[in-house]
């Protein structure tokens, strides 16, 4: 099957998700109940990816806020900071590294089992990876970013085999982080290797942001997954220049929706998106998705922008007479 | 030994985890909702800005900030209101995980109107001890912005020194004292120090009363072997990032006894991690020794608006502790 679609991740958080979160952190509703919301936001959002005819499904990360501080509340030698200032009026709390931090338990293979219960469609897991979970924390006790990285990569792959072992055969983890520090390449290489050893039979992924993509290109095609997924289109895709340099020998998750804009693109611009991918790679080469997660656009956005993507996918098809 | 003043660098987290220290981002939220004005967050600015001076003061800093309360981020406060200019989408701020709106230049750069003066007066008018009023660098600017216009860097390094320098004429104009031009980008680029130094230079040479002192800024880096061409530069101070650039101290010693006045950098502006006011201390009189400055001020290594509030002020208390070790 050539030219699969999935997405990065995140989706929007419906209304009484967001209320329910804001009641529980001011104790007014018990963990139980904000369960039953996260649950419930779920279900609709793999109801509306099958609606949609998405290939491979994700959760929506309903339960988590912040990519990195999710993780660290559920790990060892964690703690978390108060309040720092993102962007205008957006502020979040940062993770402090505070001793060893070591895997204490599954953290997300129960969301994943529960969300792959709801679909006979392949469930893609995702994870923060180590390198990000480093670089957005703050560090107190190791004092070395590249001991503070293995010992992420350590305990997080454990949670990679978790997920493997209850069934996850796409298994997506994040990096936004490598783009930002070109220097430190050969450590995020390093640490995915430790994540996605002894996955037999599984698609491993690694997203990454836009960034100084001409500084660590071709080095990155080195880190240990078969598919990177990259946002293209907020680049103008820039970067297909630099794949006809060096060949792009891996899979590629195509982004070519801009998620940092309300404006809906028109099919036909996202089928010239594909068109130029595919001058560069072979269509068995390219799984189309989203620039990245969806979560800051609302409901109505993120589902017109998905459609428009399937349907620039299928005409594409169509076009090459692709199965 | 040489005076160590115990000083804050720029700007300082607007709201802490207290529910009392939340109003600005309530009133933010309540003008996006259209349930209230522009008067009320121009009042709770002010409030907030009168809050973290005295933050500032009873930590024990003696050169204090207006926390930059009201900088969007450390770009567009400034830029947004220069002829030439359109604010864009949101960009990563270095290698951070914050963000700036960015410049994009569209036509010459022009300065129009003093954008920091009301902003000084107020905090100078708020504050027992002295203020320093802090301005973008026009390196910085140029390398944060899209420039669809020059399409040369030095041209538009140039530019922004032009309109930089006319804000610092209307801050001395108000009485401002300390006045820092914030150059992170000088320590990110190879060729930076021949692109900004002609328009640095510029800056350094404006004539200034005796009692202003005019100083440059770098944080997130070292200059290694830029640094005696910055140092060359007359400003009256020059702040360096002492954590992550710690290799420049080796460069400092160069200028032992030649009357160089620093800011040093050596509390970690984004680890929550606290220094050991005597470890810090120590290493003050070490750079000292080596240096041999006439008087210094002791600061975080780049803003503190990275760290949690309580963390942020715990780190002023530490270096004005450190400062009055120093002086023992």
């Amino acid at each position: 099957m050539a030219l699969l679609t999935t997405t990065v991740g995140s989706f929007p958080k419906p209304d009484y998700l967001v209320k329910a979160r804001a009641a529980f952190s001011r104790g007014q509703l018990d963990m139980e109940e904000l369960r039953e919301k996260e649950q419930q936001a779920t279900r609709e959002c793999i109801a509306l990816q099958e609606r949609l005819g998405l290939d491979i499904l994700v959760d929506g990360e309903m339960y988590r806020g912040d990519m990195a501080t999710y993780f660290a509340e559920h790990l060892d030698g964690f703690r978390i900071s108060g309040l720092v200032r993102s962007y205008g009026n957006r502020y979040y709390r940062k993770p402090i590294i505070v001793g060893p931090v070591r895997w204490r338990g599954p953290i997300t293979v129960d969301w994943f089992r529960f969300a792959q219960s709801l679909t006979p469609k392949p469930m893609k897991a995702i994870l923060t990876g180590p390198y990000t979970m480093m670089d957005w924390s703050f560090d107190e006790h190791y004092g070395d970013r590249r001991d503070a990285a293995l010992d992420l990569a350590r305990a997080l792959h454990e949670e990679v085999v978790a997920l493997y072992q209850a069934g996850a055969r796409y298994i997506q983890i994040d990096e936004p982080a490598i783009s930002t520090r070109p220097e430190e390449i050969e450590l995020a290489i390093e640490t995915m290797q430790i994540m996605t050893a002894g996955l037999e039979g599984c698609k491993t992924i690694t997203h990454i942001c836009y960034g100084e993509f001409e500084k660590i290109y071709p080095q990155m095609l080195r880190l240990a997954v078969d598919q990177i997924d990259l946002e293209m289109s907020n680049s103008g895709f820039d970067m297909l220049q630099l794949f006809r340099s060096h060949p792009f020998e891996k899979e590629i998750g195509l982004g070519v929706i801009d998620v940092h804009t309300h404006v809906i693109e028109e099919v036909d611009t996202v089928v010239e998106r594909i068109e130029m991918a595919l001058e560069v790679f072979r269509p068995e080469q390219v799984y189309v998705d989203p620039d990245c997660g969806l979560k800051t656009r609302t409901s109505e956005e993120a589902e017109a922008k998905l459609r428009v993507m399937v349907e620039a996918r299928d005409r594409v098809r169509k076009k090459l007479s692709l199965a | 030994m040489g005076k160590v003043i115990p000083a804050n660098l720029n700007n300082y987290p607007r709201i802490g985890d207290r529910p009392e220290q939340q109003k600005l981002r309530r009133t933010i939220a309540a003008l996006d909702r259209g349930e209230a004005s522009l008067e009320d967050l121009e009042r709770v600015q002010r409030e907030v800005t009168r809050e973290v001076i005295l933050e500032q003061v009873e930590a024990g800093i003696q050169l204090v900030t207006d926390g930059q309360i009201r900088w969007d981020d450390p770009v567009t406060y400034f830029a947004r209101s220069l002829e030439g200019i359109r604010i864009a989408g949101l960009v990563r701020f270095f290698d951070t995980n914050t963000y700036f709106r960015q410049p994009v230049v569209e036509a010459p750069v022009r300065w129009q109107w003093p954008v920091l003066v009301d902003d000084f007066r107020f905090a100078a008018e708020a504050s027992p001890v002295p203020v320093k009023a802090v301005v973008p660098g026009p390196y910085t600017l140029a390398r944060l912005s899209v420039d669809r216009y020059y399409s040369d860097l030095p041209k538009l390094t140039s530019a922004y020194a032009a309109a930089v320098r006319e804000e610092i004429r209307a801050l001395m104009e108000a009485g401002a004292q300390v006045i820092q031009i914030d150059e992170p980008s000088l320590v990110r680029h190879r060729d930076a120090v021949e692109v900004a130094l002609p328009a640095l230079a510029g800056l350094a040479e404006l004539e200034r009363s005796d009692s202003v002192r005019l100083g440059l800024l770098t944080y997130w880096g070292t200059l290694d072997q830029n640094l005696d061409r910055v140092l060359e530069l007359p400003f009256d101070f020059l702040a360096l990032d002492l954590v992550e650039g710690r290799r420049d101290l080796e460069g400092l010693s160069r200028w032992k006894l030649k009357g160089k006045v620093f800011g040093l950098g050596l509390v970690n502006g984004r680890n929550t991690k606290l220094e050991d006011p005597a470890e810090l201390a120590a290493a003050v009189k070490r750079i000292q020794d080596s240096c041999g400055f006439p008087w210094a001020y002791l600061q975080p290594s780049c803003g503190l608006e990275f760290l949690p509030r309580d963390t942020a002020r715990r780190k002023l208390e530490i270096i004005a502790e450190a400062a009055r070790l120093v002086s023992e």
